[in-house]
């Protein structure tokens, strides 16, 4: 069974980008732009692992894992490099993966997160 | 943590959650970070949206120095606070560091 992930990142081109190299990977993949709908797929449709940008206009990525009613993997990426906010996503579980993000990084790192959740 | 409301609806917010905090809690007058860096606690800011540039300044430098223990920061703001930011008048690194997780309160 394809394993899923939900991807939430505001820019069109960016999560249109990691959608492909996740799907090429054979990954499942749920793409919404903001953390509404990442919520609402959170307690709906609950992934197996979370991709979330952390500057999503007015809202934090770091509260769909903070408010999440079930622990799941997640990887926060950023283009702002930011120790505090890292810190907090390690508070939370989370890893933290600065942007540029390589694909082949992005891909180890979730196959590494998904086998630790197996 | 940031928690959006009025000002009765917010007090009466942290006067609710205040036994869950982590103790002591400093909560000071205006802005202007504490003199001394809290070994661990909570750190209590009204009026967040009403610190000037300076005040916003020197709050971001506090939280981004290493800090022994670990302090919970909850700011509270009776306005939409992302509105100030891109309005420029709100450090957009602040209110990231500030808005980890975000509450709105409403008045009975």
């Amino acid at each position: 069974m394809q394993n899923r992930i939900l991807l939430v990142e505001d820019d069109e081109t960016t999560r249109d980008l990691l959608s492909i190299v996740l799907k090429r990977a054979g990954y499942d993949v749920v793409a919404s732009r903001s953390v509404q709908e990442g919520q609402a797929v959170l307690e709906n449709a609950p992934p197996d692992l979370l991709i979330t940008d952390l500057r999503l206009g007015a809202f934090n990525g770091l509260q769909l894992i903070a408010m999440a009613s079930r622990r799941i993997p997640a990887i926060v990426t950023t283009g702002f490099p930011d120790t505090v906010l890292e810190a907090d996503a390690r508070q939370f579980g989370a890893t933290f993966l600065p942007k540029p993000i390589e694909a082949a990084e992005l891909l180890t790192l979730v196959e590494e997160l998904l086998q630790k959740r197996a | 943590m940031l928690v959006r409301g009025p000002g009765e609806a917010t007090r009466a917010f942290i006067a609710a959650v205040t036994p869950h905090l982590h103790h002591p809690i400093y909560e000071p007058s205006t802005c202007d970070v504490l003199p001394f860096t809290p070994a661990a606690g909570t750190l209590i800011l009204r009026d967040v949206d009403a610190c000037g540039r300076e005040q916003q300044q020197r709050l971001l430098r506090w939280l981004e120095e290493p800090h022994n223990g670990y302090t919970q920061v909850i700011a509270l703001t009776a306005t939409q606070l992302y509105d100030l930011v891109q309005a420029g008048t709100f450090l957009e690194r602040l209110y990231y560091h500030l808005n980890v997780t975000q509450f709105e309160v409403i008045s009975d």
